[in-house]
């Protein structure tokens, strides 16, 4: 696989990103992507679900992860979590951090302070508009995130597939796919569709430098096709493992129950199954490739299978 | 397997897909499908209308044809019979138990192709002896599975699951579908939505420029607890929705939604008020043009982005 012109703008290898899961994305994982080419990203909150210590977290994050690789690797910065206040930011690039990826919220916010610090920014998006808007407020690359990606999600449900090409023509960034993507033949499929890289999360969860509990580890690599879920359509969309949480919710929903409620049932139970291996009671969110990861490797063998395998893909095509 | 040349399948779209479109689709290379229904009013006899309509197309190319069949429906053995009798190659089959007819069809030489949406249904369907599985993602137009698996991702399942090829639908419209199709594993596509905007599809010229308009966010699913369909957001979509969010019953929805919404859209033209079935892939389709360019601008768009790909690979 040759250099495109996503690893020339942040200094890597393979056009491969290690999407930064709230909670989960911790400093092992991030470097051993990083470590193996790709890119890996620190989520602030990871192995902290108390946010109240999350500063004092992220600095350690950091540290840590700069003591297991010299390679760059980035900060997720989801905007509705960190609004106007800039403390982790200046965290972030005191530290030395010079990529962040930004979502769920408005680019021109942060955009232009990271950049007057030297920081490269791709910004999550979701429809054509969201990307000419983020492609307008400066960033360096927009993250193209389908309806099949794990966690919280667009109302607007576009997935992976027709969503990417779309972005690729209406941007003249680059564009980096994600949602759906776990293995080497979906890599194949974004770069066909115009992307300039992909961002994995599920995969990546599944690792063995991944900080989240086995058994949720567990319950991504014995997923099926059909196992993931929508829920919180009307409210805040969030796609993951169908368990008997998530089938509580739905009967609500179905009954036409109010969103508040729903949200309600929902939060606080991301802990219970990310870190604690609840992944009946809790919020398991995965993405709808789950049922294409088959067992836990490390991040760095990843990598380098999916690099392998894409360079076979391509030349039977 | 099929005998065409170009691994391109024409969706048999419930009521437009007419003798004209399949003929030229297979023309060009590629397999054009006939709807039992195309182009009839509500009254007419199915059964006439499919014998016409494959008289028709097999008038207009020697190349091999396919006919689209909906197994629930009433009056499907009358219509495989049609099939046989009028010497179709191959057919499409859908929204039902592919158990029930496909050796009929394969004792009479029939290529059978079933239409999948999860793992499960295309094991089942391998297990009965169909040819081949059409695995139709939640970009499709019209109705979907329950299950919602994206095209990105059921592809590679379903291929992983099955012996037999494997044909991707849903959100494909141009050669960068074709070859991300093929990375994920399956060794043919079908279009729907992209053969609609085609000057040989009998579907008015207001339904043709509505696809045409469409934007990404131009289409949705409605009705999902009775039956997902995704189409272009309309009028007629915004009341189901706004039903849905108010926990309407099965019976309310269907009482509502009533006998011939789809034709209404796609066939009377009234794309306001009619179930205007079309695919998310409506956004990436921008002009009309004839349905053999379709199939050639796919393999030419095939070709150069597979060009493209290679580059990028070492050695």
């Amino acid at each position: 696989m040759k250099k495109t012109r996503l690893c020339e703008l942040l200094g890597i290898e393979y056009p491969i990103i290690q999407g930064g899961m709230g909670l989960i994305a911790g400093a092992e994982l991030a470097a051993a992507v990083s470590e193996a080419g790709g890119l890996g990203i620190i989520s602030p909150n990871a192995g902290e679900p108390d946010w109240g210590r999350v500063a004092d977290n992220l600095r350690n994050l950091i540290r840590r992860a700069k003591s297991l690789t010299k390679k760059p690797f980035g900060v997720n910065f989801p905007i509705h979590m960190i609004g106007d206040d800039r403390q982790l930011i200046d965290i972030a690039v005191e530290e030395g951090v010079r990529i962040v990826t930004t979502g769920a919220g408005s680019p021109a916010l942060h955009t232009p302070y990271f950049h007057q610090r030297g920081v490269k920014v791709l910004h999550l998006v979701a429809t054509v508009k969201h990307a000419l808007g983020a492609e307008k407020a400066g960033v360096d690359a927009v993250i193209a995130e389908g309806y099949e990606s794990g966690g919280i999600n667009s109302r607007d449900e576009l997935t992976t597939f027709v969503m990417v090409p779309q972005v690729v023509d209406a941007v003249g960034i680059p564009v980096v796919a994600a949602g759906g993507i776990c293995d080497a033949r979906g890599m194949a499929a974004a770069m066909a569709l115009g992307a300039d890289g992909v961002q994995m999360g599920t995969r990546f969860v599944a690792t063995t430098e991944c900080l989240a509990h086995q058994g949720y580890k567990d319950a991504i690599v014995a997923a099926g096709d059909t196992d993931t879920v929508i829920t919180g359509r009307g409210s805040m969309l969030v796609r993951g493992l169908r368990n008997a949480l998530t089938d509580r919710v739905m009967e609500k929903e179905k009954a036409g129950g109010s969103d508040e409620e729903a949200i309600r049932m929902f939060s606080e139970l991301s802990e219970a199954a990310l870190l604690r291996g609840d992944v009946e009671g809790g919020r398991a969110a995965y993405g709808a490739g789950a049922g294409l990861v088959r067992g836990i490797v490390s991040a760095g063998d990843v990598v380098r299978g999916m690099v392998a395998e894409y360079d076979r893909i391509v030349a039977g095509l | 397997m099929l005998s065409i040349e170009h691994p391109v399948i024409q969706g048999g779209m419930t009521w437009i897909a007419n003798a004209e479109l399949a003929a030229a689709v297979s023309e060009a290379g590629g397999l054009g499908v006939i709807s039992p229904n195309a182009g009839m009013r509500l009254e007419d006899d199915m059964v006439q209308n499919l014998r016409g309509q494959i008289r028709r197309a097999k008038g207009l190319t020697d190349k091999p044809l396919g006919v689209n069949l909906v197994v629930f429906i009433p009056g499907i053995e009358e219509l495989i019979e049609v099939v046989i009798e009028e010497g179709i190659e191959v057919v499409v089959t859908s929204a039902g138990d592919p158990a029930r007819h496909t050796g009929r069809m394969k004792q009479a030489g029939i290529a059978v192709l079933h239409l999948v949406s999860s793992v499960k249904q295309a094991r089942h369907a391998e297990g009965v002896g169909v040819d081949a599985v059409v695995a139709e993602g939640f970009e499709a137009g019209g109705h979907n599975g329950f299950d919602e698996l994206p095209t990105m991702v059921l592809v590679p399942h379903v291929a992983d699951a099955v012996g037999i090829p494997v044909i991707a639908a849903g959100g494909i419209a141009d050669g960068r579908g074709l070859a991300a199709a093929f990375a994920l594993g399956a060794e043919g596509v079908q279009l729907g939505t992209r053969f609609v905007a085609t000057r040989e599809c009998i579907a008015p010229q207001n339904v043709k420029d509505a696809i045409v308009a469409a934007n990404d966010t131009g289409t949705a699913i409605t009705a999902r607890n009775l039956s997902p369909t995704r189409g272009l957001t309309n009028g007629f979509s915004a009341q189901v929705a706004e039903m849905d969010k108010h926990g309407a019953t099965a019976d309310e929805l269907l009482a509502f939604i009533g006998v011939g919404r789809a034709r209404m859209a796609l066939l009377e033209g009234r794309v306001e008020e009619g179930e205007a079935y079309a695919g998310a892939a409506a956004g990436m389709i921008g002009d009309i043009v004839g349905a053999g360019d379709v199939v050639n601008q796919l393999i030419e768009g095939y070709d150069r982005i597979v060009a493209q790909l290679k580059e990028g690979v070492s050695n």
